[in-house]
């Protein structure tokens, strides 16, 4: 993708995030409902935004997918997620051959790779794949059509990558209420519960090492997503902050002539550049058949722990104000926090990482 | 303009097994030293705590989940259930003295039952540790007829199951900061003005993010003299009862967390407040402005130390439970060293935060606010003949006099500039260091415990929503430092005693 396609697809999504601004807030604040969610499917879709990685997954993808994640990531990370999510979904049909069903496609963003052979008890029963136990916070679960799970090699068989639909009564398989969470409100979690649930043939999407190798490596890839989606919250705390201190009087004058005020404005807004140039610089140099580098994945978990913190001064700089919810501030630190689990819980991604370096 | 409703609240459910408390002892180890000289305080102290352990394990800890998802629909949900067993246990009135018909509980026991309730719902311990806040603006004008009303009132609603909050209107749309602090009173735009009129004040203006202030019975309300010329000394306060015609409370805010505790906008139209509800500050204001203030804050910001020591510990608890139900990797996750590791640095961040506030506590105790208080006698049998309704009067009428005013005043003016600098800063270092202790184990926590630390259901997000509100109000953390710097390194900066 050139760098005018690149900017268009950017700014077409930033305008529909302006014209639509009091309908993302909204959402944000009360979990949407169904019908609005699938709404917002068919909306996206029509701009083209929900299958931007395309055949060949390369770097230019990447950076367009980010790019989107970003400028939504302003508005609404949770929408951003959702976008981000469906994206990763479609890519797997792609590299299934086969083609993605309608609707939204529910994946487990918040688990990495090391994590997945451990959510659910999976066993053969003379070659038939039985699933019990509870995947926990899988994403837009209640109003997706379908689960894509990655389901870890065992017992002398394949990693399998299967694809369940939601919308039948399966025997063995039901999903609970959403979740109540601390953040991303507008894309609900829920639990998917099996009790000996037998996966079906046609339910297996990908399997063998390619399967393994290529759901892995997407993974890997959609951190420099996730981190672009960071880099939009941080922005959009970090201006909120300044628009707020440049006309807010205490002291004996405007905020923003306080030095110290000056000095956090600072602080926050050079986080935020490295933030936003990461991610760029991480999508520039990604080469479409090989994984993060390990400093790649560093910055990344990084921009996880900082991003909490960033957000916490964004209230802090705003005082009373930014704990209040009709000041959007409070939501970028709830909504940064759950970021920080975005592709996994950040101690395993942490050993992992230096289990790939010790070896 | 139509106050907001309240609404009720059903049945409480049975109450659920917690994990072991520590024993108050090994909660407080540096108070052993203070209570051999003095043992029967010390069993006093412990069967107070034993108490409140007893109300947050059977009354609070099993609803504050509950209670925080009803209020995400509902802000003007009232847990009144729990507010009345609240009463049960004497909440309301634990500082007030024996004499006067309060339960006569040591100032220290008050901030562990602060620290204890915040360890199970910060909210709750905001919400009646306002109605403190509101108090200590009281004390501090050392006018013994204010404090002697605020008392009867609290001590004989308790007595018959109602529970009453007192808030404290400070804070105006132009003045947050500027109002926290007494120096900078001359920069707050501080618009709520008292206007004399025969046999009392009219008061107008407008108040926001009040604590209580939808359910506050008694407004301590904080405004300039309109004949006067805006100075410090020129502050009055008031004591604005619900229900006043001209006082309305238009709203709710929509919070991030602490939502048990409503902060509202309190609204005064011409507000007629008789003589008997002004608070005689005397001099003209000025040793309520500058020194009542301080010491106030040095008392209050010690209390949101003890309240972020609360939060400190519910983060270490809540982590503690996750990990003895949860695998990290295929392996339980007590069993890995990382992990316990972890929760070692939760519980000594739990431990530092509360040294480091008790510490504040003792100071305000030996030379600040709580000093007076802590010199009231416990007079034993002469306690509860003091609260027959005989002798009541004959007491209240020498409270009422101008010889206890002297007398209030005079155990003020005892303090020195440099021991109010001392509590003072000692709040400020409290007040921060404590919350940000508990902000790290909030964040902490939630890193810990992965995509279960952001579920509701576990507790952390909670913490985490709640906890950001301890490092805001009684001034920002950086106003605080501040006037850190401002107290305890006068003498390091030219100019050092103003914040700009
Ligand atoms: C939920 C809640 C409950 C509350 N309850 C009460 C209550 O019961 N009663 C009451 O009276 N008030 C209450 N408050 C108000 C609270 O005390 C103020 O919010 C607090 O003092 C900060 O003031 P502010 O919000 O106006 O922020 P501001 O004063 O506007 O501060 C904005 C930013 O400017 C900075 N700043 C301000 N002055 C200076 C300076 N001189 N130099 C450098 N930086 C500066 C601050 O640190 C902050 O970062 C409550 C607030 C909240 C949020």
């Amino acid at each position: 993708m050139d760098i005018e396609t690149l900017t268009l697809l950017g700014d077409s999504v930033r305008s529909w995030c302006e014209d639509n601004a009091s309908l993302l807030g909204k959402m944000e604040h009360k979990q949407p409902s169904n019908e609005l969610l699938n709404q917002l499917y068919g909306t996206f879709n029509s701009l083209g935004i929900l299958s931007i990685l395309g055949e060949q997954e390369t770097h230019h993808e990447i950076e367009a997918l980010a790019e989107v994640a970003t400028q939504l990531a302003y508005h609404s990370p949770s929408i951003a997620v959702m976008v981000v999510q469906q994206n990763m979904a479609a890519w797997l049909f792609t590299e299934a051959g086969k083609s993605a069903p309608e609707g939204w496609i529910s994946l487990p963003v918040y688990d990495a790779a090391s994590e997945w052979r451990f959510q659910i008890n999976h066993r053969y029963n003379q070659g038939q794949l039985s699933l019990d136990g509870r995947w926990s916070s899988l994403p837009l679960l209640n109003v997706a059509t379908h689960a894509l799970l990655p389901i870890a090699a065992k017992e002398g068989r394949d990693f399998q990558l299967i694809l369940l639909p939601l919308t039948q009564n399966e025997r063995g398989l039901s999903v609970s209420a959403p979740a109540v969470t601390l953040g991303l409100r507008a894309c609900p979690t829920a639990d998917l519960q099996f009790a000996q649930y037998d996966v079906k043939q046609e339910h297996i999407l990908l399997s063998g090492e390619k399967a393994r190798a290529c759901t892995e490596l997407l993974w890997s890839h959609a951190e420099t997503c996730m981190m672009a989606i960071r880099a939009g919250i941080a922005k959009a705390s970090y201006r909120t902050a300044r628009d707020y201190a440049a006309q807010r009087y205490q002291g004996g004058k405007i905020i923003i002539e306080h030095s110290l005020i000056r000095k956090m404005l600072a602080d926050f807004y050079r986080e935020t550049c490295a933030m936003d140039e990461s991610w760029r610089m991480m999508a520039q140099g990604l080469q479409s058949d090989q994984p993060l580098r390990h400093g790649q994945v560093g910055v990344a978990l990084k921009s996880g722990d900082l991003l909490p913190w960033l957000t916490s001064d964004g209230i802090q700089i705003l005082g009373g104000v930014g704990y209040m919810e009709d000041y959007i501030q409070e939501r970028r630190f709830r909504d940064a926090k759950q970021c920080e689990f975005l592709l996994g819980h950040p101690h395993a991604r942490t050993l992992n990482l230096w289990h790939h370096e010790s070896e | 303009m139509q106050s907001i409703a309240i609404n009720e609240c059903p049945p409480l459910a049975e109450p659920t097994a917690k994990i072991a408390e520590l024993s108050f002892l090994e909660r407080y180890p540096e108070l052993a030293f203070y209570l051999q000289k003095d043992p029967a305080l010390g069993r006093k102290m412990e069967a107070h705590y034993r108490r409140v352990e007893q109300f947050c394990r059977y009354h609070l800890a099993p609803h504050v989940l509950d209670i925080d998802l009803k209020l995400r629909d509902d802000p003007h949900y009232v847990p009144h259930e729990l507010l009345k067993k609240a009463c049960d246990y004497r909440l309301f009135s634990m500082m007030f003295p024996a004499s006067v018909g309060g339960a006569g509980e040591h100032v220290i026991s008050a901030f562990m039952t602060y620290e204890m309730i915040a360890s199970h719902c910060v909210g709750v311990a905001n919400l009646l540790g306002v109605s403190g806040l509101a108090l200590a603006c009281v004390l501090a004008s050392f006018d013994p007829r204010a404090i002697s009303k605020v008392a009867r009132l609290i001590v004989d609603n308790e007595k018959k199951g109602i529970p009453t909050f007192l808030s404290t209107c400070v804070t105006e749309p132009g003045a947050g900061s500027d109002a926290e602090d007494a120096d900078e009173f001359t920069h707050a735009q501080l618009r709520t003005t008292a206007k004399r009129v025969p046999g009392g004040y009219r008061l107008n203006g407008n108040k926001v993010f009040i604590s209580n202030g939808a359910l506050a019975a008694l407004h301590v309300v904080v405004a300039y003299d309109a004949d006067g010329a805006h100075r410090p000394e020129d502050l009055l306060l008031f004591l604005v009862a619900r229900g006043s015609e001209g006082l309305s409370v238009p709203r709710n805010e929509k919070k991030m967390g602490q939502k048990v505790c409503p902060a509202s906008e309190v609204v005064f139209e011409d507000v007629f407040v008789p003589d008997e509800m002004v608070c005689r500050t005397g001099d003209k204001g000025s040793y309520f402005a500058y020194t009542g203030i301080a010491n106030v804050l040095g008392l209050t910001r010690a209390g949101v130390g003890a309240f972020a020591t609360g939060v400190t510990e519910n983060a270490y608890r809540t982590a503690l439970q996750f990990v003895r139900s949860n695998d990290f990797l295929g392996q339980p996750m007590e069993q890995q060293q990382w992990v316990r590791i972890e929760l070692a640095n939760l519980a000594r961040r739990a431990q530092v935060a509360r040294a480091t506030y008790v510490s504040a506590l003792l100071a305000v105790c030996a030379k600040g606010l709580a000093n007076p208080i802590t010199r009231v006698p416990d007079w034993g049998v002469a306690n509860w003949a003091l609260t027959q309704p005989g002798i009541a009067n004959v007491r209240d009428s020498l409270l009422d006099s101008s010889i206890a005013e002297k007398l209030f005043k005079r155990i003020a003016a005892t303090q020195t500039t440099s021991e109010r600098d001392t509590v003072t800063a000692y709040g400020d270092v409290a007040k921060v260091s404590c919350s940000e202790l508990a902000m790290e184990n909030c964040q902490r926590a939630i890193s810990l415990m992965g995509k279960g630390g952001f579920r509701h259901e576990n507790g952390a997000e909670k913490l985490l929503r709640d906890v950001k509100l301890l490092q805001i109000y009684e001034g920002t953390n950086q106003v605080n430092m501040l006037d850190f710097v401002k107290r305890r390194l006068p003498r390091q900066f030219s100019n050092a005693d103003t914040l700009v």
